[in-house]
């Protein structure tokens, strides 16, 4: 949404995509992966339950044509909404008695396996839709003789549609969690993962980089005889703000994107009331101080109007101290040097192999 | 930030891994674990020599150094760690082998292309492979492991057989046939280029042999162990090339070549304050060691020039000291030395000493040559004459006096006197005029210009105190300076300077608090005369000299009217006053004056009278310098002034 040329990060994109194309996916293969984590992830249930929510609430209230289709007696759908209740327990709970019994078996037990196990079955997906359905079942079952017939029919409808989908679920379930039986199909997803984890990484590398070169080039533009902009450090003028290293890390944020032509205009503005202005060297993908105050003068202090303006340039994210970050990389130097203890050379050797593609990548974008 | 994206390397600590993998296989003795994670390290050490990364060479191509010294105190312990202490050793010999031999090898591309920046930088690579492999035997060598050490040498010699990386017929051509080469800068550009792996090989078995010479020393290894590592320890080099190498290896230290510097034959506890021993030093001895056995080097020195003949100089002092220390060494180095007996080893040294000796003396007389020869630079000399000249100007209290008061006038040359110095010889002061690499600093030159103020200013006072009508006031400054003045005023001139001694400056406090004498600050000192000035006394400036002449005297008087000055001008002189020249001796100019007195200049107090040719070049490394100022200072009227004299005691005259 902001892809086109007033942010920088598009630009800086567009730069390291020159030299460096393959790093960067299709737009397609982005949002598919975004989709499939969110999905993935054990927060899933507000989508879960929001979903199901709305489902139901049109399906009662406006004319969705699969529901309209069906016809049932209101006999017919008591005796179904109960019928449906048990069986979705029954189905669920032999499930996940399986499912256990599967995950006991794992061939390789850590903690990271596990993580990518429920992510990649959308194990919580299922489980959370399930409860969710079951759940809703129970309602309109409580609520059966309060509402209108019309209302419940519907609601049966619409609860037995998203019964369908359980079973479905619950195969492509079984169907995954058969994979991570096999150590060899767990070692090549988990390859995939570190080579992901390293592009995302290098991409983060090189956009810094990048970014580092061309973001005192925006104000080249301004090379006007009288109008000088020496690069400055934080230290001068009048800017308030505590020390960096007893700033907390929550506090910190970390740099998105930054609106040049917001920026530009700004820097117009700013140039009519003063000559020497600085401006601080930001870097994307890194932490930023004094959110404030990117650009600024000695002479003339910047009022608060357009500090608020200057605030609007920006668009920065929690610099959260990310433990999952390098997860996959701490997993494979582990393994390596556990495989290495116990002597199990013909698993070092598959699992040395991703390396390997590790440092092919490394090597092939490093310039 | 996260370690990767600071280091901008997502393999960051790949190679600490393997490393800890590495340890841990050994620790287990597991070879097949062993060889998994060496057939990854080779695969990275290729893709990274393909694709240019030299961060990540250097990571890798360091482990293989290691797989010796790792296991080697395990497998001395234990004998069961053997086996694989042997295995391991040989594998990091022969990888090390294939990637100098087929994979660091210059492209064609490069060479015929001329691509220097991709040559050096491939140079950078074979350099830290070769420094491994250096890193290997010297771990062999301080163990005294002769087996291993054989097995790695001979992977080591194979390097010469399938010579890719051999330029030598170029280098020949460069040097006996250069005419016959087209684009020789290029292609002398490119031999220095490519010429360096055979350069590395050479030096890293000269490092490694000196230092086993080194060990001997030191009784870290014995004789027969020494014998059979450097038995196996052979270079091939051109004699005058060999001392090159010896000379631009002793001065390495700053660049850390092959890390020599870090070699060391103990453990060195924290609590001794020590240094390993230095690089220098072992070299050196090393190479006097090669030349007494080895007795088939012949140096000449018609091909060494400037700089190289000084570092042989150098050289040739350290192995004077080192020749002491074998001598009175004799039992310890005498079969390693191959000599019959002490007279032997004697003689072997003298005939060294005198072929160096010839290097030394070839030294100073290509520098005199080449003094003697060169021009003499307008810069240099500009530069002395604004120097003397300021001097001048700021230390004549005299002439600047005359210049306030503008009673002076210019006259001819041969109505005035001479002080200075005219065509004055200065031995050995050539080196200061010249440019390039014999030029030395003149500080003492500077000093003429306060010289020939102050005999200006004792000239100025002599004529002043010989003048036969003299008046003398005495009594404390103060007094004999009131006295003055008012001597003055009645005979009716107003004072117009005083002149006093410049010990009065800080002596007298009487006189300096006294309300009618003012302290002149520095910010009201603009003028040249203001250099002297300390104040002023009713309004009258106040003037010191440091002239030895005017001890305990003064001067009151009327300048503008009491004296006179003339002086000869002349448009090339500095502030048209003072004459500076500096000229060279040339070969004529030399020969008349060594005509005068020919056994004077070839006497060279107690040695070897020098023959004729050097006399003159001796001669010609000197310069004849003109510093002079041409002035007379007349009295005009004697009534004018009145010199006062200072003594504490008034009957003392």
């Amino acid at each position: 949404m902001r892809d086109y040329n007033a942010w920088f990060r598009y630009r800086v994109v567009k730069a390291v995509k020159e030299d460096n194309s393959k790093l960067f996916d299709s737009k397609i293969a982005v949002w598919s992966s975004k989709l499939s984590y969110r999905l993935g992830h054990k927060n899933c249930w507000v989508i879960v339950v929001g979903g199901v929510f709305l489902f139901f609430t049109a399906a009662v209230i406006i004319d969705i044509p699969c529901i309209d289709i069906l016809n049932l007696e209101f006999a017919n759908a008591k005796i179904i909404i109960d019928q449906r209740t048990t069986n979705i327990a029954a189905i669920i709970s032999m499930s996940l008695v399986v499912v256990g019994f599967l995950i006991n078996n794992l061939a390789v037990k850590s903690p990271i396996t596990y993580g990518l196990l429920f992510r990649k079955t959308y194990l919580y997906f299922t489980i959370y839709l399930t409860c969710t359905i079951i759940a809703f079942f129970m309602v309109v079952s409580l609520l059966r003789d309060s509402i209108t017939e019309f209302i419940f029919i519907r609601a049966v409808i619409a609860a037995s549609y998203l019964a369908l989908s359980i079973p479905i679920l619950i195969g492509f379930l079984f169907r995954k969690l058969i994979l991570f039986t096999n150590e060899k199909r767990i070692s090549n997803m988990l390859k995939d993962e570190l080579i992901d984890e390293g592009r995302k990484k290098l991409r983060s590398i090189l956009i810094q980089r990048h970014s580092r070169e061309m973001y005192p080039k925006l104000f080249d533009d301004f090379a006007e005889p009288e109008f000088n902009i020496p690069i400055m450090n934080f230290l001068q003028g009048n800017i308030k703000f505590e020390p960096v290293d007893q700033m907390p890390t929550e506090k910190k944020k970390k740099l998105e994107d930054v609106n040049v032509w917001l920026l530009k205009v700004l820097l117009n503005l700013k140039k009519l009331s003063t000559e020497e202005l600085f401006f601080a060297r930001l870097v994307l993908e890194d932490n930023i101080e004094a959110e404030n105050d990117i650009i600024w003068s000695n002479t003339s202090p910047n009022s608060k109007i357009f500090k608020w303006f200057l605030r609007r340039c920006i668009r920065t994210s929690k610099a959260s101290k990310n433990i999952d970050e390098d997860a996959y990389r701490i997993e494979f130097d582990n393994k390596i040097l556990q495989l290495a203890e116990e002597g199990r050379y013909q698993n070092l050797e598959t699992t040395l192999d991703a390396y390997y593609e590790l440092y092919d990548l490394q090597i092939a974008n490093q310039k | 930030m996260n370690k990767y994206i600071e280091n901008q390397d997502i393999t960051y600590g790949i190679d600490n891994t393997i490393r800890q993998a590495l340890e841990k296989a050994f620790e287990k003795n597991n070879k097949e674990t062993f060889k998994v994670l060496d057939r990854f390290i080779k695969k990275v050490v290729l893709l990274s020599v393909k694709n240019d990364s030299l961060n990540h060479f250097s990571k890798y191509i360091t482990v293989y150094s290691s797989y010796y010294f790792t296991t080697y105190a395990r497998a001395k312990e234990n004998a069961q760690y053997k086996n694989i202490h042997r295995e391991v050793s040989e594998a990091a010999s022969i990888h090390l082998k294939e990637i100098l031999k087929y994979f660091l090898i210059y492209s064609e591309d490069d060479v015929s292309n001329l691509n220097f920046q991709k040559l050096e930088k491939h140079n950078q690579f074979i350099y830290l492979a070769f420094n491994s492999f250096s890193t290997l035997l010297y771990s062999m060598v301080n163990n005294g492991d002769n087996n291993f050490f054989d097995y790695a040498i001979n992977q080591y010699n194979q390097l010469d057989i399938l010579s890719r990386n051999n330029f030598d017929d170029l280098g020949n051509q460069l040097k006996y046939y250069p005419e016959k080469i087209e684009n020789l800068e290029n292609q002398k550009k490119l031999y220095s280029i490519v010429s360096q792996y055979q350069s590395y090989k050479k030096h890293l078995i000269i490092g490694i042999k000196y230092w086993t010479y080194l060990l001997y020393n030191v009784k870290r290894n014995n004789l027969e162990t020494t014998l059979r590592f450097v038995d196996k320890l052979n270079f091939y080099s051109d004699s005058n090339d060999f001392l090159r190498d010896i000379i631009f290896l002793r001065n390495q230290g700053y660049k850390d070549y092959f890390n020599w510097d870090w070699w060391d034959f103990m453990e060195r506890y924290d609590m001794d304050f020590h240094q390993p021993p230095s690089s220098r030093d072992w070299l050196t001895l090393g190479f006097l060691i090669d030349l007494i056995r080895e007795g088939r080097f012949y140096f000449n020195p018609d091909e060494f020039k400037g700089k190289e003949l000084e570092q042989i100089s150098f050289l040739a002092e350290s192995i004077k000291d080192l020749g002491k220390m074998l001598t009175s060494n004799y039992s310890k180095w005498k079969q390693f030395l191959k000599v019959t007996s002490q007279s032997d080893l004697d003689s072997k040294l003298n005939r060294i000493t005198a072929i160096f000796e010839q290097f030394t003396v070839k030294n100073i007389t290509e520098k005199k040559i080449a003094i003697a020869d060169a021009p003499l630079s307008g810069s240099k000399i500009i530069e002395f004459q604004n120097q003397t000249g300021k001097r001048w100007e700021h230390n004549s209290l005299a002439r600047n006096l005359f210049v306030k008061f503008e009673n002076r006038k210019i006259t001819s040359i041969d109505k005035v006197k001479v002080i200075g110095y005219r065509k004055q010889q200065l031995g050995q002061a050539k080196a200061m005029f010249i440019e390039g690499d014999n030029s030395i600093d003149s500080y003492y030159l500077n000093d003429y210009g306060r010289t020939i103020s102050n005999e200006i200013d004792d000239y100025f006072f002599n004529i002043l105190f010989s003048y036969s009508y003299q008046s003398f006031k005495k009594g404390t400054i103060l007094q004999c300076i009131d006295l003055s003045i008012s001597a003055l005023d009645q005979e009716g001139y107003n004072a117009d300077i005083i002149v006093i001694p410049s010990e009065y400056s800080y002596k007298d406090g009487e006189f300096l608090n006294h309300p009618n004498f003012i302290m002149a600050r520095n910010e009201e000192k603009d003028s040249l005369t203001d250099n002297f000035l300390i104040g002023k006394y009713n309004d009258i400036p106040v003037y010191i000299s440091n002239s030895d002449l005017l001890r305990n005297r003064l001067i009151v008087c009327d300048f503008s009217t009491a004296f006179n000055m003339k002086y000869a001008e002349d448009p090339g002189w500095y502030k048209n006053e003072l004459q500076i020249e500096v000229s060279l001796i040339d070969v004529d100019r030399a020969r008349e004056i060594y005509a005068r007195n020919p056994s004077d200049w070839r006497n060279r107090n107690g040695l070897e009278e020098l023959s004729e040719t050097d006399a003159l070049i001796n001669l010609r490394t000197g310069i004849e310098i003109t510093i002079a100022s041409y002035c007379k200072f007349e009295i005009t009227n004697s009534e004018s002034f009145v010199l006062g004299y200072i003594s504490e005691n008034e009957d003392q005259v």
